[in-house]
């Protein structure tokens, strides 16, 4: 259980993060979501005291980071965003010195070291270098060194970045599997991918938290804006002020104007599917073919946009 | 501490580093031991006092990278995360620098050994210095971690290092000079000679008290003084624990 | 106004609060810092000024730089206002090692700082303060100005001046041989205490060495004499021989040549006085032709007798390094008291016997005893001892003769040099049990010579010189090559295998 409380930290006159708070219960994965330079490793950081927060309280199974910090760093797993890996050790002797840095009882080390290894799937490579493997493994070594010494709790900055797909995608299993037993913080800046694997989301948008959500009503509450692209032939002011006629539509954005126009479309998701059509019959009438109409994925900044405002409303 | 302290001494010897370091001093010591002994008159004492002068190499070449090597590689993150103290931290790379000092010592206890054997005479002059090589070395071993931790890069830690000792090494020539300027201004002032050469040596003095190879000196002879000891080991801790608290900065340092 | 100023407060305090924490840690890290740095500099000024010297140990050997409890006893017997100045006519060196004064410079250091104020120590350079030579010898006695790296000790208005090389005992072999000199014993406490005591009590009597006899060097049997307040000179045996009024004891050491007709007489006369005499004579090559006749008819007046031949040691038990002309002699019981030792070294020695006449009124008795298998021989072909005896028997390597009436006078005959010579002192040091008996046997002869007897043991010199034997130039042949070629190309092969062993990894 990690409670975070007006979690202030300043750097000079930069002021990155501006009061977090947040809980982590036990046994779930919350997703740390935010742009790059949001303070997402910021406030990662703070949590596992590798920084000291301006003010504010991080609460770990109930001890203090700052005042407690043995207790509170010995159930804590921290992956950062660069992993802390030694290129010139083997991979077993790199978990063996985080075993004893740890304090992984000498008689249990081996054995410790087995069931990470094959956890995270690195059982194959134990006896290599770390400089020698591949961005995949090193990212898996990270994690297992965050797993060494068994802590309730895991923070991992960033896990899947820079990883191609097959990796992503075995990177994730592996945290949905240790989110059975672990409360994790996995930080992205991608949606889809909190989405898949969180049951909560932070969002965390400069220094400030945007929004703290389950994932079922994040996607709700996003569904409540859909954005249109449409390509086609024809005068763009003209289609714009002839769109924006249709009940439904709250704005239109003019992306190109020239003999192919090109734009982006606003709706409420209550005015549902029949809009699509709404604006295919217009568009047919006109005789202004369509050539691409697609949805568009919202972007982090729109996600923000349209929670803030939202918040406001 | 001994998590610290047996990473950094195995990682010497991971690498060609420690091999080297060592082969090197090897050589150096060996060539020491062997003119001594050409000359069939080997004083052990001697021969560690002339090692000595290795310091102001071998010390930055140990040190730089203890520090500035992890911030480069982010593993520094493990110090702070880890549930293990920031001071403990300091001071197993303290250890295992002094380790990797006591290995290459052994080549003197070698020698010692030979002589023993070869009917010289292995004396408490012998030990002293070899009390004295350990001492000296842990005070410029911990000036070595606080050049290393000041600064980012390993070359200007290497040479912050080499600096200070060379400044250890310099102190009473330093101390003569200033003391000299001290009294040619004093005599522009139209002081008189007494008060001069009075000043000069109080000032020579002061500044040579800080000269740890004058305030050991007379260990080669068999005469041991806690103070020159105390002297080592108080400004060791000193700077071990000023790199601690400039470690400890980072934390919560708002720039 | 007050509205806007308490706001803006508000607002700068609030920033404070923010702060709070940052500045804390600072505090308490530049604060612990300077503690720590104040602590550390306070433990060195403690340690240095007012404990530097308690905690300081010599572990020197024999404590070379530390004043043994004989002197320190004379220093506090020494009534308070007592002043001794001791002064090193030079400017001090930086460093003294490896000079002559290693050994002295940090004694007399110990001697100003155990002394209470009784004796100080310090250095003027004759050139630089020229006032101090009318300071120690206005009347230009002593020809100070021509010193150069000399002491001075100066007490009531006497002067000793002590040079740094008599503050050792030289290896004489070593200084014929390389013209240098090589110290194999260190006196300095012996010499500076012994100079304090004499130049505050002067000399109590006066011994003669003989000169002209080609007698054996004896600077360090000087030394041991002063240390017992007798003052030596030397006494060349000439035609117009006579023995000074002042003299209580004349000395023959180790001559390779008879004495003269008029000595003999002289040297009679003088016995007959109640005069004391020892004599040392030995069986080497230098006198090997030599029967010491006019000697021996001196010495027969005494009841003794020195024989024309060398004691051969046939026991192992008394052989030294298994020579049978360097051994040891049992002390003879009338003399056994006078040390704790029982047996004491003798070299080349010639047999010492009762003369065929006794007299009934002097007491003869030997002093230094053989084992029972010792036989007599001279020196054959190529140097070789040949027996010329082969009675095995008990030979007397030194005898005493005194008046049955107690009448001042003794007579102690050596026929080994091993209790006068510079040759063995320097080898053994004058703190040698030959050396301690014979101290004992002067304090015996010298009854006021007892009432100085400071003997400070003389302490060993630092000797890093190798056995030669093990030290040859094929043993450092194999230094270098083990130690500059081997095992830097092991170490170095170790790093090249280390690196591509784990490169691959």
């Amino acid at each position: 259980m990690i409670e975070i409380k007006n979690l202030v930290k300043h750097y000079g006159d930069k002021k990155a993060l501006k009061g977090i708070s947040f809980t982590v219960k036990d046994n779930e994965v919350l997703g740390f979501l935010g742009p790059n330079g949001a303070g997402k490793s910021t406030t990662m950081n703070i949590i596992t005291g590798y920084l000291s927060s301006t003010s504010g309280t991080v609460k770990i199974n109930g001890h203090d980071i700052l005042e407690q910090p043995d207790l509170a760093k010995k159930d804590i797993g921290y992956l950062p965003e660069q992993p802390p890996l030694y290129l010139d050790m083997t991979v077993n002797e790199y978990l063996t010195f985080m075993c004893e840095l740890k304090g992984v009882p000498k008689k249990e080390r081996k054995e410790h070291i087995a069931t990470i290894t094959s956890l995270v799937g690195i059982d194959a490579v134990t006896g290599r270098l770390i400089g020698n493997l591949s961005k995949g493994y090193k990212q898996r070594v990270g994690i297992a060194q965050a797993l060494v010494g068994d802590p309730p709790i895991l923070i991992l900055d960033e896990p899947t970045v820079g990883l191609d797909p097959n990796q992503i995608i075995g990177i994730r299993k592996l945290i949905k599997d240790l989110s059975k037993n672990h409360s994790i913080i996995v930080s992205s800046h991608i949606l889809s991918e909190i989405q898949e694997i969180a049951d909560r989301v932070v969002i965390i948008h400069h220094g400030k938290i945007a929004a703290v959500d389950t994932v079922k009503d994040l996607s709700q509450r996003l569904s409540n804006v859909t954005n249109l692209l449409m390509s086609f032939k024809g005068p763009a002011k003209d289609v714009a002020a002839r769109l924006k006629m249709i009940p439904g539509i709250t704005d239109v954005n003019i992306r190109n104007s020239g003999s192919f126009g090109e734009v982006e479309i606003t709706t409420s998701k209550q005015a549902g599917d029949e809009i699509r059509t709404a604006i295919f019959f217009m568009m047919a009438k006109a005789g202004w073919p369509i050539l691409e109409f697609r949805s568009l994925d919202p972007t982090l900044e729109e996600i923000f946009l349209s929670i803030t405002t939202g918040k406001g409303e | 501490m001994f998590a610290i302290f047996k990473r950094e001494f195995l990682s010497y010897f991971r690498t060609p580093v420690g091999y080297v370091a060592l082969a090197i001093f090897t050589f150096i010591s060996g060539f020491n031991f062997y003119t001594l002994f050409s000359e069939g008159t080997v004083s052990i004492s001697d021969e560690i006092n002339s090692l000595r002068s290795l310091f102001i190499i071998i010390v930055p070449i140990i040190t730089m990278g203890s520090f500035a090597e992890d911030r480069k590689r982010g593993t520094e993150v493990l110090y702070y995360t880890s549930p293990i103290d920031l001071f403990s931290v300091v001071v197993g790379k303290f250890f295992s620098a002094m380790a990797l000092c006591f290995v290459m010592f052994i080549n003197v206890f070698i020698h010692m050994i030979v002589v023993s054997a070869c009917g010289g005479r292995v004396g408490i002059g012998a030990w002293g210095s070899v009390l004295v090589f350990f001492f000296m070395a842990a005070l410029f071993i911990s000036i070595g971690i606080f050049a290393s931790v000041i600064s980012d890069n390993q070359i200007i830690s290497a040479i912050v290092a080499f600096l200070i000792i060379l400044l250890n090494n310099l102190f009473s020539v330093i101390g003569e000079y200033i003391g000299f300027s001290v009294s040619t201004i004093m005599s522009y002032m139209g002081i008189n000679a007494t008060a001069r050469s009075n000043a000069k040596t109080a000032v020579a003095n002061a500044i040579s008290w800080f000269d740890p190879f004058e305030k050991t000196y007379e260990f080669r002879n068999g005469i041991f003084s806690a103070s020159a000891l105390i002297y080592c080991v108080s400004f060791a801790i000193f700077f071990l624990y000023l790199s601690f608290r400039i470690l400890e900065k980072k934390r919560w340092s708002q720039k | 106004m007050s509205n806007k100023m308490n706001s803006l407060s508000n607002k700068h305090s609030g920033k404070k609060t923010v702060n709070e924490r940052a500045k804390q840690y600072k505090l308490y890290a530049v604060g612990s810092v300077v503690i720590l740095g104040v602590i550390v500099l306070l433990v060195n000024i403690l340690f240095d000024n007012l404990l530097g010297k308690a905690l300081t140990f010599d572990f020197t050997l024999d404590k070379s730089s530390s004043i043994s409890a004989e002197s320190q006893k004379f220093i506090d017997s020494l009534p308070e206002g007592t002043r001794f100045r001791i002064v090193g006519l030079f400017e001090r060196p930086e460093s003294v090692v490896n000079t002559k004064y290693q050994y002295i410079a940090p004694l007399l250091d110990d001697y100003a700082k155990k002394s209470k104020g009784k004796i100080t120590v310090e250095y003027q350079d004759l050139q630089a303060h020229p006032g101090i030579i009318s300071e120690l010898d206005p009347a230009g006695a002593y020809g100070l100005s021509n010193l150069k790296g000399q002491y001075a000790v100066y007490y009531n208005g006497k002067l000793d001046i002590i040079d740094p090389i008599n503050c050792y005992t030289i290896d004489t072999d070593y200084l014929e041989q390389y013209n240098a000199y090589l110290a194999t014993g260190n006196n300095t406490e012996y010499t500076f205490t012994n100079s304090m005591i004499t130049l505050m009590k002067g000399y109590t009597s006066k011994a003669y060495v003989l000169t002209g006899l080609k007698e054996d060097g004896c600077e360090q049997l000087k030394r041991m004499l002063a240390s017992l307040g007798v003052e030596t000179a030397e006494l060349a045996v000439v035609s117009d021989f006579k023995i000074p009024d002042d003299c209580s004891l004349i000395i023959l050491n180790g001559p390779d040549t008879d004495i003269t007709e008029t000595a003999y007489l002289e040297l009679k006369n003088y016995i007959a006085r109640g005069g004391n005499v020892i004599v040392s004579v030995e069986y080497s090559s230098e006198n090997v032709n030599e029967p010491f006749t006019n000697l021996n008819r001196l010495l027969n007046d005494m009841n003794i007798n020195i024989e024309h031949c060398m004691i051969s040691e046939n026991d192992p038990n008394y052989q030294l390094n298994g020579h049978i002309n360097n051994s040891l002699a049992d002390i003879g019981p009338v003399f056994a008291g006078l040390i704790s030792e029982k047996r004491l070294n003798i070299t080349l020695s010639r047999p010492i016997t009762y003369s065929v006449n006794q007299r009934a009124d002097v007491i003869t008795s030997p002093v230094l005893l053989s084992s029972a298998s010792a036989t007599k021989s001279v020196a054959g072909e190529n140097n070789e001892a040949k027996q010329i005896d082969s009675n095995p028997a008990v030979l007397n390597a030194a005898m005493h003769s005194c008046y049955a009436n107690g009448d001042k006078g003794q007579l102690f005959v050596f026929g080994t040099v091993n209790f006068t010579s510079d040759a063995y002192f320097s080898e053994y040091t004058i703190t040698d049990k030959n050396a301690d008996f014979i101290r004992a046997c002067v304090r015996n002869m010298l009854p006021a010579s007892d009432a100085y007897n400071v003997n400070i043991p003389v302490k060993k010199i630092e000797n890093y010189r190798l056995n030669d034997n093990e030290a040859t130039a094929s043993a450092a042949t194999a230094i270098m090559v083990v130690f500059m070629i081997v095992l830097p190309i092991a170490l170095s092969s170790m790093a090249v295998i280390v690196y591509n062993k784990r490169k691959n990894l």
